[in-house]
């Protein structure tokens, strides 16, 4: 694996990499909180009707699936997305986007369930020229650039 | 004669303008570069996840990685884990033009069934994290910029 072209990620070698790093993020998030306190891993073995021991398996990047993905996050009481998306990184130079930047980003907007949410949800910001007619606008995002060193924490705020 | 020591980047993983890993490599103690290219399947993909995890800026989860600044002795330490595989090294501010930058310079390669981490796995890379050798080792990577009266070498 170290022989990688250095200008791309280790994800890019093959599809069983982009799907080890994100199951390992997708468990990460299950991790977090157990170590919180907020679920132990005996009474999520309790809720899933499994031993600890199956749980720990099933918290194996390599055993994930969408539907033991499912049954682990409902059994934290949480839901779980499948998210495409396009960060303008066709070859895979930078890896995938942590789930965990795209989960702080829908909190940091209002936790919107709907469009409508999600539409109403975004504060007016003059400098993106925002309006809620605009809303109802199909918009080309790919060519919305934030640059990545620009502080746009006070502008969201 | 102390041994020459080198330091090399973490390829293949997140480039981060915050973070960055590398491995310290030159003596017989320093093994965690080779461990780490010897990773296969699942444990190579396992330690670059935990790795890009924490390159994204993510705080744990602990069972992937964590530091040890509760230990006041060892409170610079770093451990990347999987399963019984543990890779150790320091954090590190190396660069001055950007103070806030934190490199992880992996140093030793061990493997572990005890909860709690080896204390002497860590006497190890504090003694490595004080040595000249590796703080030369990094600069060749990450050059200090401030000159000799500690300002910076840039001029308005």
């Amino acid at each position: 694996m170290e022989k990688l072209n250095s200008s791309t990620h280790w994800t890019a070698e093959s599809t069983e990499n982009f799907v080890h790093r994100i199951a390992s993020d997708f468990i990460a998030q299950l991790e977090i909180k157990i170590e919180k306190g907020e679920v132990s891993r005996s009474e999520l073995a309790h809720r899933l009707d499994r031993t600890p021991g199956r749980v720990s398996q099933l918290l194996n990047p390599g055993n994930i699936t969408i539907g033991s993905a499912v049954r682990l996050v409902r059994a934290v009481g949480m839901k779980v997305a499948l998210v495409a998306y396009d960060d303008n990184d066709p070859e895979n130079h930078n890896g995938p986007v942590n789930s965990g930047i795209f989960y702080r980003c829908w909190k940091h907007m209002g936790a919107p369930i709907t469009f409508f949410e999600l539409n109403h949800s975004v504060a007016p910001v003059g400098q993106f020229g925002y309006s809620d007619a605009a809303a109802n606008i199909e918009m080309d995002f790919r060519d919305v650039r934030i640059d990545r060193n620009a502080i746009t924490w006070a502008v969201i705020n | 004669m102390p041994p020459t020591l080198t330091f090399r980047l973490l390829t293949g993983c997140r480039v981060s303008s915050e973070r960055s890993i590398g491995f310290l490599e030159g003596h017989s103690e320093l093994t965690a570069g080779v461990a780490f290219d010897g990773f296969g399947g699942a444990n190579a993909r396992a330690f670059r996840s935990r790795m890009d995890q924490w390159l994204d800026g993510a705080h744990g989860p602990n069972s992937y990685f964590h530091n040890f600044k509760h230990d006041p002795e060892h409170r610079n330490c770093f451990v990347f884990k999987y399963n019984e595989h543990r890779l150790y090294g320091f954090l590190y501010h190396p660069r001055d033009d950007d103070p806030r930058f934190q490199l992880c310079s992996l140093c030793i390669y061990a493997t572990k069934h005890e909860h709690n981490s080896d204390r002497s796995e860590l006497d190890r890379v504090e003694q490595w994290r004080k040595s000249l050798g590796a703080q030369e080792a990094i600069s060749k990577t990450y050059p200090k910029t401030k000159n000799e009266k500690g300002g910076s070498p840039w001029k308005n």
